[in-house]
């Protein structure tokens, strides 16, 4: 078959991407190796749409940001995104000091609701906390969505407006003429197009490889402790640094996160130790959850990059070919953005806000494994939970 | 922190006839057994006892009315079985380590062997009206009146499908209820196909005959091919409305009539406990009869995932003596693997077994043809109908779901909530699964139930990070 523009990975990058292009009069097929949209990391991870703690993806997370808050509208689909705030809660003075760091440069950068607050202040946000906590840092724009409901609400208004989602239908490689690419194979046949983008977050560096291009992802394991559901209690996102993060969803249940867990085989399975030792960490922080009933427990599979930054962009060497991968624990909350990014390239725009630090080449010159992150050193890097 | 982890060769789970026969089985041949059970005393559903705080002067009664009771107990009476009851199994990782709590701290058990004889429970049958007060299960009324001796109503109307329907009926008249109707979905013209089955299990029917004699001597109307189609009231259900089926199980409507009561007790049969198993990545299969997945095993008991192994009611719905057969042939295997039974002495003791288990497997499939649960059965609901309890989620809601491209119990689960509370689709999967079989096209078997994670029921967050006490501030 024949189409403008071969998407593949129906995960939240993929399906915006197709929504975006598909609302411009571009035919996309989105291949799509599950039974549904956004089974893997984009629907499993605790829905933070947060701007701050970024770095060099601050100002991409900023403008999905503003994209994020008529989603809703625009894709005629509940999902449940609401600004409730992001607090950041430090356990001791360095991790105090780290976060004031944080709030000068992002001020810089213009993350104007972002402030250093007390702990009588975290208290008086968060009613039941424990001693342990010193300080916090709170961003009032930040917020949360369902996860769960997102990325089918983009494939959904992707089909609406003609794109073809084809499930159970898994990329085998890529197709060139030359060094332009026309198009991808699959298992069910090939699909000619015009363009193809590289949607398929920790399964994507294969693809890259093909067309010469070296993206690093090192991939990981997050893993989700639901509750019952509780009385409102919890109303911004909470991260507790070094920990693991946690947040109330609207219907009632607690989501404890955590990331960064090994996982080399690309699997989804709850390990016992760090299911403890997780729930153990957020009871020293949140004694009330004592008697509280985890009902459910899953895994996700999340991507790493050596610089912590995305892969967005054309790739260099050969022409029509983007990809949009690699987003370090943050797909959730810039893939929106990152899709309607690759939307105007595609379309023959450019792209809202600088892609240089997301170059797709960046490390394709550099050793294998010794890769250097960009000059610019930002400040924190502490609040995601340390890697084992 | 780390847990505190037991070890043991053989864990036996469920403390029912299938677990205590296993355990004793093991045992005997000289292999280390542990019993978990998550009841306060064994005996499982079908041999339920009263509390231990009850003071009941009559040991038959406390229990459970089977005269064999104490004898079956008394088995779990050996030095190398261990019982630990009010325990439950939680999870399962790395493949062998079972989760365990007593709601107050979580341990490991690391363990070699299991076999899960984790029973049945009610199947639930969504119809208007089903989630109203005063609508019971037989296994909860049963287990209301066994172990609690609280009758939870006057005027009982009894739908169902088994025989358990007329036992209960029994129990309730002897218990002086009221019992206004028993309406049986099973079609006694299609069971006598079934019927050589039956044959030489002379105590099974004259049980069956005695039970039916009670229903005419009290007048109480047995209905067969009828079907259970709303049940209404306040408060409390007040009246409850039966219809005859046709050949698929689908409602007449001009044979419908009604009858006040003030309790509804429904039995359509069981669904096997398989969750553990399937935590274990046991492989299941969708049984015809059931028209749900059952853990599929060997004629030695073992499941697809080797030296996991399953017996009584949580595979073969057979009831009490073809579960302590099965308890037995998997007591058997599970010590030959472990090396404490000689080639020649196990070999013995299963030709021995197996005959025995073969004749009451014939009588367990007979009945299981005669009861079979017909496909119209899964489709009584209305727009409005709450399919899953534990999150509200209407039938509509899952409708609008399916229609939007949701194709199979997880997408379902994800993107209505159906299955996403408590009870993690344990009751909900087999109402919402036809309904997608039906918009979809697919076959029912082919809608495989969502991945078993832990936990596999509830636990307190304070028992799984350490001690609940111990947080305390």
């Amino acid at each position: 078959m024949k189409t403008d523009v071969v998407i593949i990975g129906g995960g939240i990058v993929g399906c915006a991407t197709a929504y975006y292009l598909s609302g411009k009069g571009h035919r996309v097929v989105v291949i799509e190796k599950d039974a549904g949209a956004g089974l893997q990391a984009s629907g499993r991870n605790a829905g933070g749409v947060r701007q701050q703690g970024r770095q060099a993806a601050l100002p991409l997370a900023m403008e999905a940001i503003r994209l994020w808050a008529g989603l809703a509208q625009e894709l005629e689909s509940e999902l449940e995104y609401q600004r409730t705030g992001n607090l950041i809660l430090a356990l001791d003075g360095k991790g105090a000091a780290n976060l004031e760091e944080e709030v000068e440069w992002e001020q810089e950068q213009g993350l104007l609701d972002v402030r250093m607050i007390s702990a009588a202040e975290c208290h008086e946000i968060v009613p039941g906390l424990t001693d342990r906590v010193v300080a916090g840092k709170h961003c009032a724009s930040d917020g949360a969505a369902n996860p769960m409901l997102v990325t089918p609400a983009f494939s959904r208004a992707a089909q609406r407006q003609g794109a073809i989602i084809r499930y159970g239908t898994t990329a085998l490689e890529l197709l060139m003429q030359g060094s332009t690419i026309s198009g991808v194979k699959t298992d069910a046949g090939e699909i000619e197009a015009g363009f193809v983008v590289n949607a398929a977050g920790p399964w994507a560096q294969r693809f890259n490889a093909m067309a010469g291009c070296s993206t690093p992802i090192s991939p990981g394991r997050s893993q989700l402790l639901i509750t019952e559901k509780m009385p409102p209690r919890l109303s911004p996102f909470l991260t507790v640094m070094e920990k693991a993060y946690l947040r109330q969803a609207p219907a009632g249940n607690v989501i404890i996160g955590i990331a960064g867990l090994p996982n080399e085989a690309l699997e989804q399975y709850v390990d016992f130790a760090s299911v403890r030792q997780h729930a153990a960490n957020m009871l020293e922080v949140f004694s009330w959850l004592r008697d509280v009933n985890l009902i459910r427990t899953f895994a996700g599979i999340t991507e790493y990059t050596p610089d912590g930054e995305p892969y967005i962009g054309a790739v260099p060497g050969v022409a029509n070919f983007f990809v949009a991968v690699g987003f370090h624990g943050q797909g959730f909350c810039v893939g929106p953005m990152a899709g309607k990014i690759l939307a105007e390239l595609i379309d023959g725009g450019e792209s809202p806000v600088s892609l240089v630090p997301f170059q797709p080449d960046r490390f394709s010159n550099n050793e294998a494994g010794s890769a250097e992150s960009a000059d610019v050193k930002y400040p924190g890097s502490v609040m995601e939970p340390k890697r084992n | 922190m780390k847990a505190e982890i037991v070890s043991c060769p053989l864990t036996v789970v469920g403390a029912g006839p299938a677990g205590i026969r296993a355990a004793a089985t093991a045992a005997t041949a000289g292999v280390r057994v542990i019993v978990v059970d998550e009841n306060p005393s064994p005996g499982g559903q079908y041999y339920r006892q009263s509390p231990p705080e009850f003071d009941i002067p009559d040991r038959a009664a406390a229990h459970s009315g089977h005269p064999e009771a104490s004898a079956l107990y008394d088995q779990l009476d050996h030095p190398n079985i261990q019982v630990l009851q009010n325990v439950r199994v939680w999870g399962v990782f790395d493949g062998h380590t079972l989760a365990l709590t007593d709601e107050e701290r979580t341990f490991l058990l690391d363990t070699d062997r299991v076999v899960l004889a984790t029973g049945a429970y009610d199947r639930p049958l969504a119809f208007p009206g089903w989630t109203l007060p005063g609508v019971f299960g037989v296994a909860a009324v049963l287990r209301l009146i066994k172990s609690q001796w609280i009758l939870p109503g006057q005027r009982f109307l009894l739908a169902g499908l088994g025989p358990l329907q007329l036992v209960l009926a029994d129990f309730l008249l002897k218990s002086g209820a009221e019992v206004v109707c028993v309406a049986e979905a099973a079609d006694p013209l299609q069971g006598w196909r079934h019927l050589p089955g039956l044959w030489g299990h002379w105590d099974r029917l004259r049980e069956a005959y005695e039970y039916r004699r009670t229903l005419s001597r009290n007048k109480v109307p047995l209905l067969f091919n009828h079907v259970i189609t709303s049940a209404s009231g306040e408060e409390c259900v007040a009246v409850a409305e039966i219809a005859r089926i046709d050949r698929d199980g689908v409602p007449i409507p001009e044979t419908k009539r009604s009858f006040d009561v003030d309790a509804v007790c429904l039995g359509y049969g069981l669904l096997p406990a398989y969750q553990l198993a399937a935590a274990f990545g046991c492989s299941l299969r969708f049984d015809e009869n059931l028209r749900w997945f059952v853990p599929r095993h060997d004629e030695q008991m073992e499941t697809s995932v080797p030296g996991i192994f399953v017996a009584g009611d949580v595979t073969d719905m057979g009831g009490a003596h073809v579960a302590a057969a099965e308890g037995q042939v998997a007591g058997l295997v599970a010590a030959f693997q472990l090396g404490y039974l000689e080639e020649t002495e196990f070999q013995g003791r299963m030709a021995q077994a197996r005959p025995v288990l073969r004749r009451l497997n014939r009588l367990a499939e007979s009945l299981q043809g005669i009861y079979k649960f017909r496909p119209g059965l899964a489709h009584l609901t209305r727009d409005d109908t709450v399919l899953c309890r534990c999150e509200e989620v209407r039938s509509q809601a899952v409708k609008t779901v399916i229609s939007a491209g949701a194709v199979d119990l997880h997408q379902v689960k994800l993107r209505s909530r159906a299955g996403m509370g408590y009870c993690q689709g344990r009751t909900c999967s087999s109402l919402v699964a036809p309904l997608i079989a039906a918009q979809t096209g697919q076959a029912l078997g082919e809608l495989y139930p969502c991945t078993a994670r832990p936990p596999l029921q509830p636990i307190p967050l304070g028992a799984l990070a350490g001690s609940r006490s111990s947080h305390s501030k």
